[in-house]
């Protein structure tokens, strides 16, 4: 493989790509016979101003890619990653700026597409791979390989509508991965199968990877973290952040996160009055979303609630959910037979510590709970009562990530 | 893996209406489409005849149908149609076959094209493969059709000449005119479901105003019409040639097809620059 740094590796080059779109369904109508027209003619285009109702959804996008590169494309919902994942597979025409690109293009978007649930797995690689652009001989040779990868077995002859979901995908991707593309495009393609095949899609991307120039988007941050080379973060439209940090451009991701309202359940008999937590690079407790831990760093909470005279003792806990609303970590004060006792006075103070905290990269919410210590009943469960950021030390699958103690032994054990 | 001699494809403003104009492109891409369109053809024909009980019946059934409730109406008396010169089945079925083939070759294009409507806001494919699947489907159609006409005419013993020959081409003359005018309206008739309406309730009016099952009467206004009516011509000159009689002149068929290539050269443009606007803007 040719490693100089050449102008010709560069298989991907998006210049200041921009594309507009309009709210509104006739009005965008008219547009785009107005567009039309006017590209005949030389006079006069309003590409690069917003008419009414139009807003950009992609913005000022600027990248190149070279083989065996990989770009992660992250942002929320409607950040504009698909719409611009269009304009490279040349679905959509930007308004303003131009996109190069060299070789074959290779879309693993839409896996199956062309299936036709009647007909056989058989009948259907070869309907799927004429979408995908196989030629008759190409799909011919290769169509053993795809069933070996599938893992279909002797269920290639059943019609497809028979299949499950994870088979369908299965199938899908093994057409797909057949492909040899100079540029692939990935987005968001192995939510569905198992974590077997999920793995072995990834370990194929990988392989492809070696010698395509890769745009891969998705939400899970740890595939982000594992097959990119760089990132580029986009927030409505334009480009938030653009490095080969991953690592960075994740955590920016994360915050860029509205931390959702809180909900407050339980009898009421205690609420939480105020809540703080303790940031160490201003040196204080702070009641905002702001904090950010890295690895081994200490959480410390502070908080304020309001007992009602009637209630003698309670339990107090806390619990961390992660971005995908796991629970990751829970603390608990009867974990030590703790127990809290009302002073009559209303209000009391509290403050727990977690000490070395090794949760992986994400936004936590802290979820806030007393309880009856001998029922089990929630005087209060506050969810979201706060939220702090987590920086760990790598990027992985894992809940939890720590370096470890590493070291080869003098001797053999 | 050398790079320097990748194909390079650029995607940017305003050159998309050159491109899609210029005709080596158009027929560079039509050539790629060819695999694609025939791989959905078959596809579709598979599912259809897969779920199904009487299969290829199917195909045979309606015109049979059709043309056997014109015989029934004609030889109870409900309806009185002149003498064809020929045996009434015969002359109705040629007709109604021809006639059938037109709409279909009328609506596939754009009923082909929202078939495939999602596949193409997804994934980049040669877009012509959807007619070319649009008009594989119209020809094999016509081959089933012919099957019908030909059991009649053995089964009522009618002689074919060797002119009966020219009947297939005289039928794809037919079917061009009608894919052409499909092909040009797809975009009109994506964008307003009012056209495929107008297009259905026409054609069944043009069905009882073209000679089809009636032969064409000396004189009176359904005359005047049908003089200025392709469809008359498309339809009696291979219905003449099917059954021996005599075709006056030929001129109209060459008319009809050069216009209809025209037509459908402008509706492949119109199709190629409308298109990417309308899945961008329609979605899927």
């Amino acid at each position: 493989m040719n490693t100089d740094s050449k102008d010709e590796d560069i298989l991907i080059k998006c210049e200041s790509v921009s594309k507009k779109f309009c709210r509104d369904f006739k009005r965008s109508l008219w547009y785009g016979i107005k567009d039309v027209s006017l590209s005949f003619s030389n006079k006069g285009d309003h590409n690069n101003t917003l008419r009414k109702d139009e807003f950009w959804a992609v913005k000022d996008i600027s990248f190149e890619l070279k083989r065996g590169e990989c770009l992660g494309l992250i942002g929320h919902n409607g950040a504009g990653k698909s719409t611009l994942l269009k304009i490279l597979n040349n679905l959509l025409t930007p308004d303003v700026g131009q996109v190069t690109m060299r070789g074959r293009v290779g879309a693993l978007i839409e896996l199956g597409a062309g299936f036709n649930p009647i007909l056989t797995g058989r009948e259907n690689v070869y309907n799927n791979a004429a979408v995908l652009g196989f030629t008759k001989k190409e799909i011919d040779a290769k169509f053993d390989a795809i069933v070996a990868f599938s893992e279909i077995g002797e269920f290639i002859d059943s019609p497809v509508q028979n299949y499950s979901s994870g088979m369908k995908v299965r199938l899908g991707f093994a057409i797909a991965a057949e492909m040899e593309p100079d540029i692939l495009l990935i987005d968001e393609v192995l939510a569905v199968g198992d974590l077997g095949f999920i793995i072995k899609c990834l370990n194929r991307i990988s392989e492809l990877m070696t010698k395509t120039a890769t745009i891969f988007v998705s939400h899970s941050m740890p595939m982000v973290a594992r097959v990119s080379t760089q990132a580029l973060l986009m927030h409505k439209g334009t480009a938030q952040y653009s490095s080969t940090d991953t690592a960075q451009a994740i955590k920016q991701y994360v915050d860029l996160f509205e931390s959702a309202g809180r909900i407050n359940q339980g009898t009421g008999d205690i609420e939480l009055a105020e809540v703080e937590v303790f940031n160490p690079q201003t040196n204080s407790f702070v009641s905002d979303h702001s904090t950010s831990l890295t690895t081994g760093e200490d959480l410390r909470l502070r908080f304020k609630l309001n007992i009602k005279k009637n209630i003698k003792d309670f339990d107090l806990s806390i619990t961390m959910f992660d971005g995908q609303l796991r629970e990751t970590l829970s603390a608990s004060s009867t974990y030590n037979d703790k127990l809290f006792t009302n002073t009559g006075q209303g209000k009391q103070d509290f403050e727990v510590v977690l000490p070395h905290l090794i949760l992986s990269t994400g936004k936590y919410a802290v979820t806030l709970v007393a309880s009856n210590p001998l029922t089990g009943q929630f005087y209060m469960r506050v969810t979201n009562c706060i939220f702090f950021s987590m920086n760990a030390i790598g990027i992985s699958w894992g809940t939890s990530v720590i370096a470890g103690e590493w070291q080869e032994l003098n001797q053999q054990f | 893996m050398t790079t320097t001699n990748l194909k390079v494809s650029i995607n940017a403003p305003a050159k998309t209406s050159k491109k899609s104009m210029s005709l080596k492109q158009m027929f560079s891409d039509l050539k790629d489409a060819r695999f694609l369109g025939r791989q959905i053809f078959i596809r579709d024909t598979k599912a259809m005849f897969r779920q199904s009980l009487l299969g290829l019946l199917w195909a045979i059934i309606p015109p049979f149908l059709s043309g056997g409730l014109w015989i029934f109406l004609n030889f109870s008396g409900a309806v009185n149609i002149t003498d064809t010169g020929i045996p009434y089945p015969i002359f109705v079925i040629s007709g109604t076959v021809l006639f059938v083939t037109f709409t279909h070759a009328l609506n596939m294009p754009s009923d082909a094209v929202n078939a495939g409507k999602s596949m193409m806001a997804k994934l980049n494919f040669p877009r012509e493969a959807l007619l070319i699947n649009a008009f594989y489907s119209v020809l094999f159609e016509f081959v089933l059709k012919l099957l019908p006409l030909l059991i009649i005419a053995l089964v009522l013993s009618f002689s074919l000449g060797w002119s009966a020959l020219l009947f297939p081409l005289g039928a794809l003359v037919i079917m061009l005119f009608g894919f052409s005018i499909g092909v040009f309206l797809i975009p009109f008739k994506m964008l307003y479901g009012d056209i495929g309406r107008i297009i259905t309730v026409g054609t069944q009016l043009l069905m009882y105003a073209t000679p089809i099952v009636y032969p064409m009467p000396d004189s009176g206004i359904i005359k005047t019409f049908n003089q200025y009516n392709p469809l008359y011509y498309l339809i009696s000159i291979p219905r003449n040639w099917f059954t021996g009689l005599e075709v006056a002149s030929t001129v109209p068929i060459w008319i009809a097809l050069f216009g209809s290539l025209i037509i459908l050269v402008i509706g492949w443009i119109l199709y190629r620059i409308t298109m990417p606007i309308i899945i961008e803007r329609v979605g899927a």
